[in-house]
């Protein structure tokens, strides 16, 4: 996914929002010049919105952004669905196979496997159904957009506001730090953690000591392991942790075994209530955030442009940011941390 | 199997001298296998023998001690409990949308327990009244507990801010952790409840040959209510020991952990077949996962070999059994 980065920034994706939004407000109808939408209306166009699962906050975040869209420009949106679990492969691709026979004018969709769902993403795309990608890949290239976090450039990110943590803390940015993935074999935690070990090679006196894997359990064991990598190595600087519930089970570790926040850093993806209160109070050092909501916004956003005959961008990178305990309060750390409430229009 | 007990049904709630022996052997072998790991551990891993270290051990295993304990219950009826790990989810999620309400820790702490054991009634009630297959009847609930769990959580992560409830998986009591004091009295009543008392006779008698124990007046279905009542009820406490300790309530929390249970009751000697199984077997068996993980974690293996050595023992375990079992059958 090094391609991610090109195309279209996210300044200039905000301000096509912004033209759309005020489309909508101004005329209620589609652009007329596109031949294929000529006789439709913009609130007749249809979609189905499928994300991998409904059960996290992740992807309810996801959902509201496109639910926003949609009720910002008074869409038909047929549903708004995922798979009982980002495990379910045979879930996902019976949702998509049901979105294809309601004839939807576009689908947003984030892939569960990179591989699995290509066959029925080709199937849709063939059927003449603009498809929007969100924040998985698929090994296809019958998609009209891609909308995603660039991972391994969050990885990087990570890396940096780790090396930063440890330097405020202990004066230099040196020493053994380690981290620890949710799951082995998962495309986008592999381009994160191959980002925090490119990104910690900026940093000649930090050495990665050791590694570990949560086995996908998203109580329990991240808790076991992050301690195991505590007593393996108790001189540790620093633990980078690839999603939200290894950075619990981390944050958690660290209580449980008194680890002394004012020596050791903790940074990680994905926020939580819990881990934002952990932030503020320093116990957590770093929340590398992603927008979520822009890709559930910008899915639909999309898929209207490319449903009017318009070509858009074929990638575009929504982003990562690092919330730290500095910035925990800053307009743009709000925004992504709560976009249920900051930005109801889309826009932050 | 069937042949074995149904020759000898005047036996079944006694089992006979040479099994006796034979399962004393191989508890003792696994509690030689958990002391040789702990002594190689302790000369090899950095940091195996801390207290820190042990306390982390101590707190890990816990939530699945409690699960497998009433796994063991069940798996001695020849049933089985694919539940237990969404009871957990369920309870825990219960637990934190009662305490985010402001209810009562104790009321909370109440009702939820109530509710995880007529739930495991339930499944006892369907599996003995409509004759349906145990795993049939806890597959079902796993789907359907899971699927509320997620509805009631609105796929969210609930906190809750009692910090009363979460101190209590953080500290100890005696310096161990107060999470694996509950494992320990849980194990103590439950050993004294299923190897000294008539109704733990009963739960073993079932297992062995059903018909027989009705025929010998058992009270067939009081005993299969017991036993998923049980599991379901330990289940819900190991889901307020897990909300507790995560210091808040996850809908996805305790997915696959009924397959922890079964292997690490299984490892300590419950046969699936039923009329075997001890509680100190399954303490010891989940006491091995446990330092076998830790250990192999310290010693910096790659993260996956141990989940192969587990596998690989469970094998290992359950061929030797049914190798002594081929060897009864033949003499």
């Amino acid at each position: 996914m090094t391609d991610r980065n090109g195309t279209f920034n996210r300044a200039g994706f905000i301000g096509l929002g912004s033209a759309l939004g005020a489309l909508s407000v101004s005329g209620g109808s589609l652009v007329a010049s596109a031949a294929s939408a000529a006789e439709k209306s913009l609130t007749d166009l249809k979609f189905v919105f499928i994300v991998k699962t409904v059960n996290s906050d992740y992807w309810q975040t996801c959902i509201a952004g496109g639910k926003a869209a949609q009720a910002q420009l008074g869409l038909k949106g047929l549903q708004f669905t995922g798979a009982n679990s980002e495990a379910n492969i045979q879930g996902q691709i019976a949702l998509v196979e049901d979105a294809l026979a309601k004839k939807p004018d576009f689908l947003v969709l984030a892939p569960t496997s990179a591989n699995a769902l290509d066959a029925t993403i080709d199937k849709v795309y063939k059927a003449g159904i603009k498809t929007i990608l969100i924040d998985s890949s698929a090994n296809t290239e019958s998609f009209d957009a891609f909308l995603a976090t660039d991972n391994h450039a969050g990885g990087m990110l990570a890396a940096k506001t780790l090396a930063e943590a440890i330097k405020k803390k202990t004066g230099a940015a040196a020493g053994q730090v380690a981290y620890v993935t949710f799951l082995s074999g998962v495309g986008s935690l592999t381009q994160r953690d191959q980002g925090f070990l490119d990104g910690i090679k900026a940093y000649p006196q930090i050495t990665v000591v050791g590694h570990q894997d949560a086995g996908g359990d998203q109580s329990q064991k991240p808790i076991g392991v992050v301690s195991d990598l505590l007593t393996r190595f108790p001189k540790l600087a620093g633990v980078f942790a690839d999603n939200l519930y290894t950075l619990e089970g981390a944050a958690t570790a660290f209580r449980e075994n008194h680890a002394d926040p004012k020596k050791i850093s903790l940074v990680g993806f994905d926020p939580s209530t819990k881990l934002v209160a952990d932030l503020k109070a320093g116990a957590v050092d770093g929340i590398i955030l992603q927008d979520p909501y822009q890709m559930g916004f910008g899915g639909v956003m999309y898929g209207i442009v490319a449903a009017a005959g318009i070509n858009v961008p074929k990638f575009l990178n929504t982003g990562v940011t690092a919330a730290t305990p500095d910035n925990a309060n800053s307009s743009l750390t709000q925004a992504l941390l709560n976009p249920m409430t900051q930005r109801h229009f889309g826009f932050s | 199997m069937s042949q074995i007990v149904s020759g000898a049904p005047a036996a079944q709630s006694r089992p006979a001298r040479p099994r006796l022996s034979w399962e004393v052997a191989l508890r003792l072998g696994l509690l030689l296998i958990v002391i040789a790991l702990a002594i190689v551990f302790t000369l090899t891993a950095p940091g195996f023998l801390s207290p820190q270290n042990l306390e982390n051990n101590e707190r890990q295993m816990a939530v699945i001690g409690i699960l497998a304990i009433g796994e063991t219950f069940v798996i001695i009826t020849a049933g089985i409990d694919l539940s237990v790990g969404s009871m957990l989810g369920f309870s825990g999620i219960l637990m934190a949308l009662a305490l985010s309400h402001g209810i009562a820790i104790p009321l909370a702490l109440g009702a939820v327990l109530v509710i995880a054991t007529l739930l495991g009634l339930f499944n006892g009630l369907l599996i003995d009244t409509a004759a349906l297959p145990p795993f049939i009847v806890t597959l079902g609930m796993l789907g359907i507990l899971r699927g509320f769990t997620q509805i009631f959580g609105n796929g969210q992560q609930i906190g809750f801010g009692n910090s009363a409830f979460t101190d209590f998986a953080a500290d100890n009591f005696l310096g161990i952790p107060q999470l694996f004091w509950m494992l320990v009295i849980i194990a103590l009543l439950a050993a004294y409840l299923l190897h000294l008392t008539r109704r733990g006779r009963h739960v073993f008698a079932i297992g062995s040959n059903l018909e027989g124990a009705r025929r010998a007046g058992i009270n067939v279905r009081g005993v299969t209510l017991f036993v998923y009542a049980i599991s379901g009820l330990l289940a819900g406490i190991a889901g307020l020991l897990l909300t507790a300790r995560q210091a808040q309530g996850d809908p996805n929390a305790g997915t696959g952990y009924e397959l922890d249970a079964i292997a690490a009751a299984v490892l300590g000697g419950a046969s699936l077949f039923g009329a075997r199984g001890s509680i100190l077997g399954t303490f010891l068996g989940v006491l091995l996962v446990q330092i076998l993980t830790n250990g192999l974690n310290l010693l910096n293996f790659d993260p996956q070999v141990a989940r192969i050595v587990e596998g690989a023992l469970l094998i290992a375990f359950v061929y030797m059994d049914h190798w002594r079992k081929r060897r009864l059958a033949t003499a």
